[in-house]
C-alpha cells in the first residue's frame, strides 16, 4: 500500500505539468539565478559603482584616481567637474552606488580644513559606502604611502611633538615609493580556511544547499496537498481505511516526497557543476547522500504536517506560502544568514532551512568531520520524527 | 416487526438504531433494511440525518442503541462501498488508473487489481473512457467513474450520495441505466440518498422518508403513495401572475397549496381521467390568469411535501 501511494503520487507529479516544472526545473533555473547573484555580491566580482568628482585637479588626487581606477572589482564613473550636490544627485538617482568627492589637495593640507575626500552615500546602500571607504584607504596606503606618509609627519609637526629638523629626517630617511605600501601588507594577509578544499566556487555549493532547501519545502508542499484532496473529496473516507491503512497512506506520500526531494537536490547540484565547475570532492559523496536524504526527509514530514493542519487546499496555499517563504528568509535559502543581524542569525537556528544547508555546507567540506555533521543530522531527522507524528496524529483524528 | 422484515434476506438491516455525535442523537429508533437485488431511495431534508445513516451502515460511525447488521468481508474486497457525493477520484490518473489504485489499496496483488478494475468498469459502462484522466472527463462521466471505483470486488451494498447532482439531463439519464443494469447485474443492494425527485421516481424500488432523525415512512413508492393519496390526481396551475387576496383566500379554501413558485399552485383532486374539466369547475369561476395545467398522478415529490408538512 505505501508502494501504491508512492505511485499514485509519482503519476500526480508526471501528469502536471505545473507540479513537474515546479519540482524538478525551477529549482536549477533558481539555483542559477541566485548562484550568479550571490557568488558576484559575496565573492571576488563586486563591481560597486564608484562617481567620483576631483574639483582640485592635482597631481596626486590624479594618481589617487588611477590608482583607484586599476582595481577591477569596481566600476568608476569619473566627472570632468561637480560638487557635492550634483555628486549626491548622481548617487541619489543610482547611476553611482556611491561617490567620492576630491574637494582638497592630498597632498596640501591646509589647516582646519574639511577632511579633502567625501564620500557621499546613498542611505539605502550603506554597504557600499563602507566598502568604498576601505578601498580608498587601502589604495592610499597600498600606492600612495607617500601622500599618506606626508600627511602624518604634518600632523605630528602641527603637534609639535617632534622639530622640524626631526621630521625633516625622518622625512628623509623614510621615503616609501609608490607600489612599496605602508606596511599593511606585512601586517595583513589573506588565506582561505585551513582545509577548505571548496575554495573554488564553495559559495556555489552554498547557494547550492540553500536553493535545494527552499525547493524541497516548496516542491514537498506542493506534492502533501494531495492529502487534503483525499481527505475533502471523500477518498479516504470512501476507502474505509483503518488506522493502518491511514499510516501506510501517509507513509507512502513521505517516501515519495522524500525521493522527490532527493532528485532535486542532485539536479541542483549538478546544474551547479555543470554551470560553475563547482564541485567536492568523491569521497564526499556519500555524507553528502545522507545530507540530502535527511533533508528531503525532513522537508517531507514538515510539508504532510503544515497541510494535515489545513482544512482546504486554499488555506493551505495561502499558509504554506507564507510559512515556507518566512522559513526561507531566515533559514538562509534567500540571503546567507551572515549577512543577516546577529538577532537574525540566532533565529535561524529555529528553521530547518539552516540545518540544511548546515548539512549540505559540511557534507562537502573535506575537513568537516563526521561528528560535525551529526548535530545538523540529528536536528533534521528530529524534525522528521516531530513533524511526522503530529501529521499522522492530525490526520487521523481528521479521517477516523 | 419492521417493516422491511416482509422481504426477509436482507444485506444490512438496521433494528431501532440511534446514533449521533456526543450527547447529540441524530437518528432516533431507526429500523431499515436493504434487500439484494433492489433499489432503496432514502429522502429527506438537510439535516435529517442522511450521512449519520450512512456512516452507521458504513461502519464508521457507531450506534449508541439498536442493533446493526452489515455483510461480511469477502476474498474480492469490502462488502459496502459508499460513492460519495464529491468526485472522490484522483484527478490526473485515468478511469483505469483510479480503479486500479482503489483495488491495490484495498488489498489486491497486481494482476487481480487489474481484473477487478476492469470489471468495474465494464459495470459502470466507462470502457471507452477507461483510459483518460479523470480532469478531462465530462461531470457524467467523472459521475460514472465515481461509481465505478465503488464497483471494485462488487459490493454486496452499494451507497450511492446524490450521484447526479450537478450534471444535465442525459448525463443523469445515462447515469440512471447505469444504477438500474447495476442492479440487474450486481445483485446487491442499492441504497440512493437524493433530493432528486426524478431520480427517486425512476430508480426507486422502495423509498424512505428520514425527518428528524426518523424514518417516518418507508416502503414501495406506489403503496406509500397511494396510502397517502388514494386515487388523487395533482393538479398543477400555473398561472400567469400570482392570484389577489381573494383568489388566494378562495384556492387555499379548495385545498389547493401554493409551489415554490410565485404563480404555481396544485390542487389534488379525485376524478376521472376524463372528468378533469369538472373537476377544474370551482376554479373557472375565480377569475384566475391560467398559463398552463397539468394533471398527474402523485409522485414521491407529493408524497415528500406531505410528509414534510406533517413533520412540521
Amino acid at each position: 500500500m505505501i508502494l501504491v501511494s508512492a505511485w499514485i503520487m509519482l503519476l500526480a507529479t508526471l501528469r502536471d505539468r505545473a507540479a513537474l516544472i515546479m519540482s524538478f526545473v525551477l529549482p536549477p533555473v533558481l539555483f542559477a539565478v541566485f548562484a550568479a547573484i550571490f557568488s558576484g555580491t559575496s565573492g571576488t566580482e563586486l563591481k560597486i559603482k564608484v562617481g567620483i568628482v576631483d574639483q582640485v585637479h592635482s597631481a596626486t588626487n590624479q594618481r589617487l584616481i588611477e590608482a583607484l581606477q586599476a582595481d577591477h572589482s569596481f566600476r568608476f564613473i569619473i566627472a570632468p567637474s561637480g560638487d557635492a550636490a550634483s555628486l549626491g544627485d548622481t548617487v541619489r538617482r543610482g547611476m553611482a552606488d556611491v561617490g567620492l568627492l576630491l574637494r582638497g589637495d592630498l597632498a596640501a593640507p591646509v589647516a582646519g580644513a574639511a577632511p579633502p575626500i567625501l564620500i557621499v552615500e546613498n542611505s539605502a546602500r550603506p554597504l557600499a559606502a563602507s566598502i568604498a571607504g576601505g578601498l580608498v584607504q587601502r589604495t592610499l596606503s597600498e600606492k600612495l604611502p607617500d601622500v599618506v606618509l606626508g600627511r602624518v609627519l604634518g600632523d605630528i609637526q602641527s603637534s609639535g611633538a617632534l622639530t622640524d629638523d626631526e621630521i625633516g629626517a625622518i622625512a628623509q630617511k623614510f621615503h616609501p615609493r609608490p607600489d612599496d605600501g605602508l606596511g599593511l601588507e606585512a601586517m595583513i594577509q589573506r588565506q582561505v580556511a585551513e582545509g577548505d578544499g571548496t575554495a573554488h566556487n564553495g559559495n556555489v555549493l552554498y547557494y547550492a544547499g540553500a536553493v535545494v532547501a527552499v525547493f524541497l519545502l516548496f516542491a514537498a508542499v506542493h506534492g502533501a496537498m494531495s492529502l487534503l484532496d483525499e481527505l475533502n473529496t471523500g477518498i479516504i473516507e470512501r476507502l474505509r481505511l483503518g488506522a493502518s491503512g491511514l499510516a501506510a497512506l501517509l507513509a507512502g506520500k513521505f517516501c515519495y516526497l522524500t525521493l522527490q526531494g532527493l532528485i532535486q537536490a542532485v539536479i541542483v547540484y549538478l546544474s551547479a557543476y555543470l554551470l560553475y565547475g563547482a564541485a567536492f570532492a568523491p569521497s564526499r559523496l556519500g555524507i553528502w547522500l545522507v545530507s540530502c536524504v535527511l533533508a528531503a526527509a525532513a522537508a517531507a514530514a514538515s510539508a504532510l504536517f503544515l497541510c494535515a493542519l489545513c482544512r482546504s487546499r486554499k488555506q493551505a496555499e495561502t499558509l504554506t506560502t507564507f510559512v515556507v517563504l518566512l522559513l526561507s528568509a531566515i533559514g538562509g535559502s534567500m540571503v546567507p544568514r551572515y549577512l543577516m543581524p546577529p538577532w537574525f542569525q540566532e533565529i535561524g537556528w529555529f528553521t530547518p532551512n539552516a540545518w540544511m544547508i548546515q548539512g549540505f555546507d559540511l557534507a562537502v567540506q573535506p575537513s568537516a568531520r563526521l561528528v560535525d555533521l551529526l548535530l545538523p543530522w540529528g536536528i533534521l531527522a528530529g524534525i522528521v520524527l516531530v513533524t511526522g507524528a503530529g501529521s499522522w496524529r492530525t490526520v487521523r483524528s481528521a479521517a477516523l | 416487526m419492521p417493516e422491511s422484515d416482509l422481504y426477509g434476506g436482507s444485506v444490512a438491516r438496521l433494528d431501532h438504531v440511534s446514533a449521533g455525535y456526543g450527547a447529540n442523537a441524530v437518528l432516533k429508533d431507526l429500523s431499515l433494511s436493504l434487500l439484494p437485488g433492489e433499489i432503496t431511495v432514502l429522502m429527506g431534508p438537510n439535516g435529517a440525518g442522511k450521512s449519520t445513516l450512512i456512516r452507521v451502515l458504513t461502519g464508521v460511525l457507531k450506534p449508541s442503541s439498536g442493533s446493526v447488521t452489515l455483510p461480511e468481508a469477502t476474498d474480492t474486497g469490502p462488502p459496502i462501498r459508499w460513492v460519495p457525493q464529491e468526485i472522490a477520484l484522483y484527478p490526473w490518473l485515468t478511469a483505469r488508473e483510479n480503479c486500479v489504485a482503489f483495488a491495490r489499496i484495498g488489498g489486491a496483488g497486481r494482476q487481480a487489481a487489474r481484473a477487478l478494475a476492469e470489471r468495474a468498469l465494464v459495470l459502470a459502462d466507462c470502457t471507452a473512457i477507461a483510459d483518460q484522466p479523470v480532469s478531462r472527463l465530462s461531470g457524467g462521466y467523472k459521475r460514472r467513474v465515481n461509481i465505478a471505483a465503488a464497483l471494485i470486488g462488487e459490493p454486496k451494498l452499494l451507497i450511492l450520495d446524490e450521484p447526479t447532482v450537478g450534471i444535465d439531463r442525459d448525463a443523469k439519464q445515462a447515469i440512471a441505466r447505469t444504477i438500474l443494469s447495476l442492479k440487474a447485474s450486481l445483485g446487491a443492494a442499492i441504497l440512493i440518498v437524493t433530493h432528486d425527485f426524478d431520480d427517486a421516481d425512476a430508480l426507486a424500488d422502495r423509498a424512505g422518508f428520514l425527518f428528524g432523525g426518523r424514518l417516518i415512512a418507508s416502503g414501495r413508492p406506489a403503496d406509500l403513495i397511494h396510502s397517502a393519496f388514494g386515487g388523487q390526481k395533482r393538479i398543477e396551475l400555473n398561472l400567469t401572475r400570482p392570484p389577489d387576496d381573494r383568489q388566494r383566500a378562495a384556492l387555499l379554501a379548495l385545498g389547493a397549496q401554493p409551489t415554490l413558485i410565485d404563480s404555481g399552485w396544485v390542487l389534488f383532486r379525485v376524478f376521472d381521467d376524463w372528468a378533469m374539466a369538472e373537476s377544474l369547475a370551482p376554479i373557472q369561476g375565480l377569475g384566475l390568469d391560467i398559463a398552463e395545467v397539468k394533471m398527474r398522478n402523485p409522485g414521491l415529490e407529493a408524497l415528500y411535501s406531505r410528509l414534510a408538512e406533517s413533520a412540521e
